[in-house]
């Protein structure tokens, strides 16, 4: 049994799918503890034990508060300070940011450019606040993110610093994308790592120890909730990608357009070897980038409908008719289940591998590809996949624009599902111990 | 007509810009309008747009453009005073004042560039360029092939170091501008290509500017997408629009051309409707779409992409397996259909890709 929790500031809703395909529900009132709440869902699906518990898959976009009197201040390391200030993407957010610039910076084949300012690092913390957030970005990162490293490491030593997130964590072009990400990371990670120790509390009180928990990512699948605490950013728009596999689940259709018409919303995205579509970053109001991958979810229009000759499967969450007659589709399928528990339920265990590598033949493509794989199983498994069940998804060298000729960005997707197969319960381990 | 450009016109360049390059890095051109915006508001005014033929036909005028090799401006982010450098350095190599800018290319985010450095300077904005779309090389250009020298080039790097390049022949230009840009950091921002405003009048592609804000005005608009279309047929004369899904994207290993840039890729689309595999070869740009094992579109044709559900410019960056996008062609500039135009930008001649197995289409 795999069971998918969404987690809300209100509502605990969770979802349990059994081996035999049937899927069973419940859904609390988050009042007073969250952990017990959780735990007392989980341990009501659960039922008596009968059939152990695999996984389970926490959607927590709804629960995710960002640190609301955070200081937080972003080093930016560069050849040569902006002449006049940036257009940095946090203000839109309302995120108050402090700015520092330091020298240094590495060129597309990862050589160092300026050497790093650590002088210059030295004197800005001595003015740091303790228990600020700091964000290091320095230009060059994707490719060699050494000058970010030392840097972190030095602010590390002199400052008690609440804590350190280097750009590079995150996979974008864009410097500015990178710093972005990395703040909005940063002002989600106090309330990310309580909620992450809630609901580990809650999974052990509720199915005992070993049962393996994850969290929900934007592009459809999931992570081990440890990471939750790391980069609660990959989890912020998690609920999208979830309804979606949700639906595909239940309308059993692991190759289609699916289309979800949920009160207040009619959304369609691309579903291909069950999984849904993937762009790589997440725009968020106004138009601001995400150094996230997410799933390929729109608003559905009536030219989306049109110039497909396989009619797309159209879910209807109960109370969605009005939003779904004004484009004059009938449901294949009508539901009152929690669309995201269900899909957070069956969500794969996800593992991206993207880094920039040099290359100079074919040989080398081959070779950069089979460590990207070999690294994308080793992790899932690390997570508790089993080997056989690991699945790559994508696996591709892609070019870089204008870049030097020799350097490609290499994109790797591994996947496992969490069912009893791939993943076996405490239980069941010590069984096979024994 | 001279007039001034408001925040809307810097607005609208931009998407017009974005959709006649689909590349990766729309980002770059996005920060360019941002910043521009932002100084429109500081000065109370946007640049001055000079139609070429309002300046006097003597007077000295100059490219403005990034050349690329290695990181993006979106990644090595420039501090804002490097093309006011090269065009100093270009005056005086010159010793005549430089009374106008023109985009390198009236694309991407050369075109935003060329829009800020007018107004930083104060130097009119000529309606115009030598490429009228974009093409990955500097000696790409209708200057060059009207014989006119690619030099002397200024150019500033991301670390602040400089260098003015006495270089004539615009391939020799292109091989030595990016191998500096290489060593500089990962991109030059350069000041090429002088010429007077009548060389660029007679040469250039004149009224680039312009239209890509009459492209912007209809992609930006609140018109459907098939509307938007019919529009933009009007505007440009496309020749094909393909609703496709991405069904495979390859990296390739065959090498690039010694000292040009990047390494190629391929992308496989189904058309949606009728089920034609579409094909569409990369280097930097969209280069070829073959439909069926036909070549539909074939440089110097522009090919670009939007997605289907709101006609926003797509990116290379769209082409990831399971995504729809509508695949679009349109002709480029009429020079670029001469002999000695097709010569110089046509993915065969340039060696980018082999002969088509296929026929071409049209």
């Amino acid at each position: 049994m795999r069971i998918g929790v969404r987690v809300t500031r209100d509502e605990v809703s969770a979802v349990a799918a059994h081996a035999d395909g049937r899927f069973s529900r419940a859904r609390s009132a988050a009042s007073g503890s969250r952990t017990r709440v959780v735990a007392d869902t989980l341990a009501l699906l659960a039922g008596d034990g009968s059939e152990s518990v695999s996984a389970v898959v926490f959607e927590v976009s709804g629960a995710l508060d960002r640190e609301v009197d955070a200081s937080v201040v972003s080093v930016l390391i560069e050849p040569r300070r902006p002449r006049e200030p940036r257009r940095h993407l946090w203000p839109a957010e309302g995120i108050p940011v402090e700015i520092a610039h330091v020298s240094g910076g590495h060129n597309a084949l990862g050589h160092e450019l300026v050497p790093l300012g650590e002088d210059e690092l030295s004197r800005l913390s001595a003015g740091m606040h303790a228990g600020s957030h700091l964000v290091v970005s320095a230009a060059g990162a994707a490719v060699n993110p050494e000058h970010e490293h030392r840097a972190a490491e030095l602010l590390r030593s002199a400052v008690a610093v609440g804590s350190i997130t280097e750009s590079s964590t995150f996979y974008s072009d864009s410097l500015l994308v990178r710093e972005f990400t990395a703040v909005l990371n940063a002002v989600l990670l106090a309330g990310a790592e309580q909620l992450a120790a809630s609901l580990a509390d809650a999974v052990s009180q509720g199915l005992g120890e070993g049962v393996r928990a994850f969290v929900a990512t934007n592009e459809g699948g999931c992570t081990p909730l440890s990471r939750l605490a790391i980069t609660p950013v990959h989890s912020i728009c998690a609920d999208l990608a979830a309804e979606m596999l949700g639906a595909a689940e239940l309308a059993r259709r692991p190759d289609a357009r699916i289309i979800v018409a949920r009160p207040g919303a009619v959304r369609i995205g691309e579903f291909v070897d069950g999984l849904p579509s993937v762009v790589s970053r997440a725009v968020l109001r106004g138009g601001i980038s995400l150094a996230s991958s997410v799933a390929h979810v729109v608003p559905l229009t009536d030219l989306l409908l049109s110039g497909s000759a396989e009619p797309p499967v159209t879910v209807l969450v109960q109370g969605a008719e009005r939003e779904l007659e004004s484009f004059g589709i009938a449901p294949t399928l009508v539901t009152d289940d929690d669309l995201v528990a269900v899909g957070a339920a069956v969500a794969p265990v996800s593992y991206w591998h993207n880094r920039v590598a040099r290359v100079v033949g074919a040989d080398d493509i081959e070779r950069v590809l089979a460590e990207g794989e070999a690294i994308a199983r080793a992790n899932l498994v690390s997570w508790g996949a089993h080997p056989a069940a690991v699945r790559i998804t994508e696996s591709r060298v892609l070019a870089t624009t204008y870049g030097e000729a020799q350097m490609i960005r290499v994109r790797v997707r591994g996947m496992a599902a969490t069912d009893a197969s791939g993943f076996p319960s405490g239980a069941r381990l010590e069984e096979r111990r024994a | 007509m001279i007039r001034r450009l408001n925040a809307a016109d810097v607005g609208h360049l931009c998407t017009g810009a974005m959709f006649v390059a689909c590349t990766i890095d729309h980002e770059s051109s996005k920060q360019y309008r941002d910043m521009t915006l932002a100084l429109i508001e500081l000065k109370g005014g946007g640049p001055v747009l000079a139609p070429v033929g309002s300046l006097d036909p003597a007077a000295m005028t100059t490219s403005i453009g990034f050349v690329n090799q290695g990181l993006m401006f979106s990644e090595m982010i420039p501090v804002g005073d490097e093309f006011e450098t090269a065009i100093a350095l270009l005056q005086e190599r010159l010793g005549v004042p430089l009374q106008g800018v023109f985009p390198l290319a009236a694309a991407s985010v050369n075109a935003m560039v060329a829009v800020s450095v007018a107004l930083r300077t104060g130097l009119p904005l000529v309606d115009a360029d030598p490429m009228g779309r974009v093409f990955p090389l500097v000696s790409q250009t209708t200057l060059a092939l009207a014989g006119l020298s690619a030099g002397p080039i200024a150019l500033t790097g991301p670390t602040g170091e400089t260098a003015v390049v006495d270089v004539f022949a615009p391939a020799r230009a292109e091989r030595i501008v990016r191998a500096l840009a290489s060593e500089l950091g990962g991109w030059a921002a350069t000041a090429s290509y002088p010429v007077t405003a009548a060389q660029l009048g007679a040469h250039g592609v004149v009224g680039s500017i312009t239209r890509l804000i009459e492209i912007g005005q209809i992609l930006d608009s609140s018109l459907h997408t098939q509307q938007k279309y019919v529009r933009l047929t009007s505007l440009l004369g496309i020749r094909k629009v393909i609703r496709a899904r991405v069904t495979d994207v390859e990296g390739l290993s065959r090498p690039s051309v010694p000292g040009l840039p990047d390494r190629p890729s391929s992308a496989t689309l189904v058309d949606e409707a009728q089920g034609r595999i579409v094909r569409l070869e990369i280097q930097n740009e969209i280069l070829m779409m073959i439909v069926d094992g036909a070549i539909q579109a074939v440089m110097p044709d522009v090919i670009t992409m939007v997605r289907p559900e709101d006609a926003s410019v797509a990116g290379l960056d769209d082409l990831w397996v399971g995504n729809k996008l509508d695949l679009i062609t349109f002709p480029a500039a009429a020079q670029w259909y001469t002999a000695a135009g097709r010569a110089l930008v046509e993915p065969m001649a340039m060696n980018v890709v082999g002969p088509a197995r296929g026929g071409r289409a049209r």
